[in-house]
């Protein structure tokens, strides 16, 4: 009992006090410690924990923005970007799941279409997760994939949504779009380059939870949506039909005058400074930018056969040459071209007067204190005695060289300061050039020294240099009162609901000559090219409109210093119409070949080539022609006319400005030759057959080359041929055929058109 | 006035209205001296009861949201752990409430021979045991497998019970105060240091410390203990790598963020997650495969993470008033043995709760211990059980008193 009673003893005070602390300290201090730290993590940083812990549990995947559209002035898509889908593979997950490597390598390359082996090649890297296979495929071809994916349960291969810039009309204006690199972004190049940060947008997101593997949670009970904000479009100031219009003309020139190292064109509205065409060739296809044609890779590969470094170095050269927008970027002496700011300044500076009776003489050479040897005139013979329209007709370095001598250089140099040959036009373009240019030290510095070889020069465009597009809008202050404006493409920029996020205005940097000078100037250009036997410029004229001009012709300076070859540049800036000038319009053409039998002249290459575009342009341009006479259209579309009556038909060949001829009887057309569609010379014979009696009949087509127009012509129709006119459209007994588009002797269809090209002949040349 | 009163008593608390019938007017808070004649068992203190079963039942349900999405991307049945866990609690509560049944003093005669057998079972996992994350912890008992170091927890409760109670009054001197527990605890640290298992050798130094505390060792002791440990770790942590990174991590474990401190990180990203209010049941995140032992030790932060601020300090609330409780029932414990283990059982699921929560909270340096109730283990389930049994079982024996 007593054991037992020890054994259940009662606890002893000190051991419930004990127990007491005990509890206190297990129970409640513990507790108060616990909370204390719950508090901290929980409440105090929360936040930042969060933070940390959703950066981690998150998978943001970006919704790209799609880009902005460029429309050309009259609302043409030139570039757009379409949704499309990139395929790439997982090599790790292909090793993880065992995947079957030929059966994906075998389904992907029969619906992407791409080489089997190089799908294998991509799949041995298996600490890759990510190994692209095709990028932008349109949506039947991704679905073609998703449906294979989802056939074979693949978790290796996988979809990923891009963007496709397409430029739908290829390689027009292709300098002023520039082109969109890889990752779908501007690469600096055109206005997809300037106009960046517009176009972009904002890229959406999708925010996702994921395990810590990668793979969408279970539950997605946090997900957020980010919206993508497509990027503004571009309104520019370029139409595509002046641009295209441009474009084929100048291609044409390379053609005939075997231009090896192609050439630039630029037409500027002159009051606004809004750019309407911008031509630079070679070219490129910004849809290709980074692929040469296979000929011209053909070509480089011949070049360097054994060394693929070199070869290499070349194709990118060429692709950056390619991509160089020579209008804007390109240097060089304008030559004669810049005669019209010299007249300009010599006539603001009160030296001369349009009215003067003042003759220059000219003996075909002068002597310029500092120039050891005398300055020639481009005639060596001399052009005698020329008031100041014939100096400008004749495009007299004599003349020309003698009124900057009054002017004085510091009054010239100042001029060349305030039309801007030191600055760039502000165009909104990356990459302007910037002309080599005197300082003024240096320029002091050769007239102090009594060396006025620098002004001479100066006066006729040499010894300096700008860019092309510097020359237009100089141009464009001779013919628009004066005003030096800055250039634009974009007209406007306009976001997705309509907004005008940005306008671009005319924007006015200063006057520096007056509006009456201004006036003569015009007055002085059109004497250039509409007088039919004096003006430099005559082979840019076009019945019915006034249109003015300056010839050029220079030697590529850095071509020439660089590789000692002596490579031209023709030239010629023209402005229309003169009374009210809406277009000014500079072409150059560069390197003539040996193939074009034609002395390399502004005035004999250039000039047609701008009186070409002009008769396309200036009626698109909605420019009336002149009063009292009526346009007469070189080539004109024969229209259909089959099962017209006789009279329908004679009345709609004679409004085209075609002739009618009836053969057999009937009384509705069954027949025509030339067909519907054809574009001939207006004038042309069109031939209405009434029964099947037409047959078909071989002719051989005549030695035309080197005849005039009347001549040709009547040649090749007295054979039974078509003509069709192309060249020069200036009429005057030196026009020639250069080309004929079948040779001499073939034997064609009757009936068929010949494209000839008209040339201005002249022996010395229209500089 | 007296029978008055006793009358009053005889309505409030009927069921030991016989016991209180017979007594005479005691002291509060002292077991009645009548109790040896209460053979019949008195009911088991009820809120101390309910607690279990409301702790366990969160623990379960929490269990199974945490484990739901690893055991779904590990590819095996997402409820296979939970139905597994939820077998374990109800034969759990079966033993507890079987031990509920068992005398206190009946422990009297297992303390000795369950010590022996837990040091023999502490031995055989060195021998036999299986090997897991570079440790030999586990015994297999075939369909299950079981650390003997839960065993040896309670082992030390009930041993030093029945020391203290030889005691008594000698417990003052360092001969028996200190020197007998001391050389039962050496082997027990030393095998499972063997293994090693440094968490359980914590929370046994910290359970022994506990019960010689409140057997009456002299305060002197655990300064003198205290300073020895403490001199101890710290050559532990200079001299030794890992320890000091241990350390470091504690301190900063943004310092090896994919390293050491990665599980420290990923918990502190959960339970900061969760806020005042928590994502709500089931939406952990951290949970997908970021927090590692996320359905084990770690599993606090998955709660925390789902019920925020407000539900966690709940759980731990709920903790603390089970502490209090199983501490109360100590209190009021019939014999000096009864509670003794009362309050050591207490201890033991205090120090665990706070080992845990205190390492998922980085309060403490990191070091793998379960949490009571909600982490995924079936033996250690039923041994805590179990032991909350025995402290149910002391709760039976309460003398029916006065008041409150």
């Amino acid at each position: 009992m007593s054991k037992s009673r020890r054994r259940d003893a009662r606890p002893t005070k000190q051991i419930l006090s004990r127990t007491l602390v005990l509890m206190v300290v297990c129970g409640v201090l513990a507790f108060v410690a616990l909370g204390a730290q719950l508090f901290r993590i929980q409440i105090l940083d929360h936040d930042e924990l969060e933070r940390r812990a959703i950066a981690q549990q998150v998978r943001e995947i970006t919704v790209a923005a799609s880009r902005g559209t460029i429309f050309d002035a009259s609302g043409t898509v030139l570039a757009q970007s379409a949704s499309v889908e990139n395929v790439f593979i997982s090599p790790a997950d292909i090793y993880y799941h065992q995947e079957d490597q030929q059966l994906i390598a075998r389904g992907l390359s029969r619906i992407l279409e791409v080489d089997e082996e190089m799908v294998l090649e991509r799949m041995q890297n298996i600490a890759s997760q990510f190994q692209t296979i095709r990028n932008h495929i349109d949506r039947d071809m991704a679905d073609e994939v998703r449906a294979f994916i989802v056939e074979h349960d693949l978790k290796s291969v996988h979809l990923q949504p891009a963007s496709q810039r397409y430029f739908p009309r290829e390689r027009t204006a292709a300098h002023v779009l520039g082109f969109v690199g890889a990752e779908g972004t501007g690469m600096g190049y055109g206005v997809e380059g300037s106009y960046d940060n517009y176009l972009t947008g904002i890229n959406g997101r999708v925010v996702r939870l994921k395990t810590s593997t990668g793979v969408d949670m279970l539950r997605a009970g946090y997900e957020d949506y980010f919206s993508a904000q497509p990027g503004d479009d571009l309104h520019l100031t370029i139409d595509v039909n002046i641009q295209q219009i441009m474009e084929r003309h100048i291609a044409q020139a390379v053609q005939d005058f075997d231009l090896r190292n192609g050439g630039f064109a630029v037409a500027m509205q002159p009051h606004t400074g809004a750019i309407l065409g911008m031509v630079s060739l070679g070219d490129f296809n910004p849809n290709s930018h980074g692929r040469l044609s296979e000929e011209r890779m053909e070509a480089l590969r011949q070049r360097f056969p054994d060394n693929d470094e070199a070869f290499w170095a070349a194709v990118s050269e060429e692709l950056e040459n390619s991509w160089m927008n020579k209008v804007t970027g390109y240097t060089y002496e304008p030559g004669s071209t810049f005669k019209l700011v010299t007249f300009a300044i010599a006539l603001e500076e009160g030296i001369i007067t349009m009215d003067s009776e003042r003759t220059f003489y000219c003996r075909g050479y002068m002597d310029v204190r500092g120039r050891t040897e005398p300055l020639n005139c481009w005639r060596r013979t001399g052009h005698g005695a020329l008031n100041m329209r014939g100096v400008m007709q004749q495009s007299c370095n004599i003349g020309t060289v003698t009124l900057a001598m009054e002017v004085g250089p510091d009054v010239f140099f100042e001029y060349l300061r305030a039309f801007g040959m030191m600055e760039t036009t502000g165009i909104d373009l990356n990459g302007e050039g910037l002309g080599m240019v005197w300082s003024e030290d240096t320029w002091n510095f050769y007239i102090d020294n009594n060396n006025f070889s620098s002004l001479a020069a100066a006066s006729f465009g040499q010894t300096f240099t700008m860019t092309p597009l510097r020359m237009a809008t100089a141009t464009s202050a001779l013919v628009n009162g004066g005003y030096i404006v800055e250039p634009f493409v974009v007209e406007q920029v306009v976001a997705e609901d309509g907004t005008i996020v940005r306008a671009n205005e005319t924007r006015v940097r200063r006057q520096v000559i007056s509006r009456e000078t201004s006036l003569a100037v015009l007055d002085l250009m059109e004497a250039s090219v509409g007088d039919p036997v004096m003006g430099t410029g005559r082979n840019a004229y076009v019945q019915g409109f006034r249109i003015g001009g300056k010839t050029g012709t220079t030697i590529d300076t850095v071509r020439e210093v660089q590789y000692g070859v002596t490579e031209y540049i023709l030239s010629f800036v023209g402005a229309a119409p003169i009374d009210d000038p809406e277009i000014v319009l500079l072409v150059s053409l560069q390197d003539p070949g040996p193939n074009s039998s034609t002395h390399p002249s502004g005035g004999q290459m250039a000039a047609p080539v701008v009186g070409q575009m002009l008769a396309e342009i200036l009626p698109y341009l909605g420019v009336e022609p002149r009063l009292g006479t009526e346009v007469q259209r070189v080539n004109v579309q024969v229209p259909y006319i089959r099962r017209r009556t006789v009279e329908e038909a004679r009345a709609e060949l004679e409004a085209e400005g075609l002739a009618v001829r009836i053969k057999g009887e009937g009384e509705r057309v069954v027949d025509q030759v030339p067909a519907g569609g054809a574009v001939v010379v207006a004038g042309t014979e069109v031939i209405l057959y009434l029964d099947n009696s037409r047959q078909e009949e071989m002719v051989t087509v005549p030695d035309i080359t080197g005849m005039n127009y009347p001549e040709a012509r009547a040649a090749l129709e007295a054979n039974g041929l078509h003509v069709r006119r192309s060249g020069t459209v200036a009429e005057h007994d030196a026009v020639r055929v250069y080309s004929q588009s079948r040779p001499a002797a073939d034997v064609v269809r009757r009936g068929t058109v010949i494209q000839i090209t008209m040339i201005d002949t002249t022996r010395d040349g229209f500089f | 006035m007296t029978s008055n009163a006793r009358q009053m008593q005889a309505e409030t608390f009927a069921p030991s209205a016989r016991a209180q019938a017979q007594a005479t007017p005691a002291p509060r808070h002292r077991p009645r001296q009548a109790a040896q004649t209460a053979r019949r068992r008195a009911p088991m203190d009820l809120p101390f009861f309910l607690l279990v079963l409301l702790l366990l039942g969160i623990g379960v349900i929490m269990m199974f949201s945490a484990s739901f999405a690893s055991a779904f991307y590990t590819g095996g049945n997402p409820t296979f752990l939970f139905v597994r866990q939820s077998g374990f609690a109800i034969g759990g509560v079966a033993v507890m409430l079987l031990a509920s049944f068992v005398p206190s003093n009946v422990y009297r005669r297992f303390a000795l021979p369950g010590m022996l057998f837990s040091i023999g079972l502490l031995m055989l996992v060195l021998l036999i045991g299986v090997e897991g994350g570079g440790a030999r912890r586990w015994l297999s008992l075939g369909f299950t497998t079981f650390q003997p170091s839960e065993f040896a927890k309670p082992a030390v409760v009930l041993l030093f019970a029945h020391m203290i109670c030889i005691y008594k009054e000698n417990m003052r001197t360092f001969r028996y105060g200190v020197l007998p527990f001391a050389l039962v605890l050496l082997p027990i640290v030393v095998l499972l240091m063997a293994q090693p298992h440094l968490s359980a050798s914590i929370i046994i130094l910290a359970l022994g410390a506990s019960m010689m505390f409140i057997g009456g060792t002299r305060w002197g002791w655990f300064a003198a203990g205290g300073a020895a440990l403490l001199g101890a770790g710290v050559i532990v942590v200079t001299q030794f790598s890992h320890a000091v990174s241990r350390i470091q991590v504690w301190q900063d474990p943004y310092s090896s963020p994919l390293g050491a401190g990665f599980q420290v990180i990923q918990s502190l990203y959960a339970i900061g997650s969760g806020g005042l209010l928590g994502l709500g049941l089931g939406q952990s995140r951290q949970k997908y495969l970021y927090l590692p032992e996320q359905h084990n030790d770690y599993i606090f932060a998955i709660v925390a993470e789902e019920l925020g601020f407000v539900g966690s300090m709940l759980i731990l609330a709920l903790f603390a008033i089970l502490i209090v409780r199983g501490f109360w029932i100590a209190l009021h414990a019939k014999t000096k043995f009864a509670s003794l283990i009362a309050a050591g059982m207490s201890s033991m699921l205090a120090i665990q709760v706070f080992l845990n929560v205190g390492v998922v909270t980085n309060l403490l340096p990191p070091t793998g211990i379960s949490l009571p109730f909600f982490s995924y283990g079936g033996t250690a389930l039923m041994f805590q059980l179990a032991c909350m049994g025995v402290i149910l079982g002391v709760s039976r024996e309460i003398p029916a008193k006065k008041e409150g």
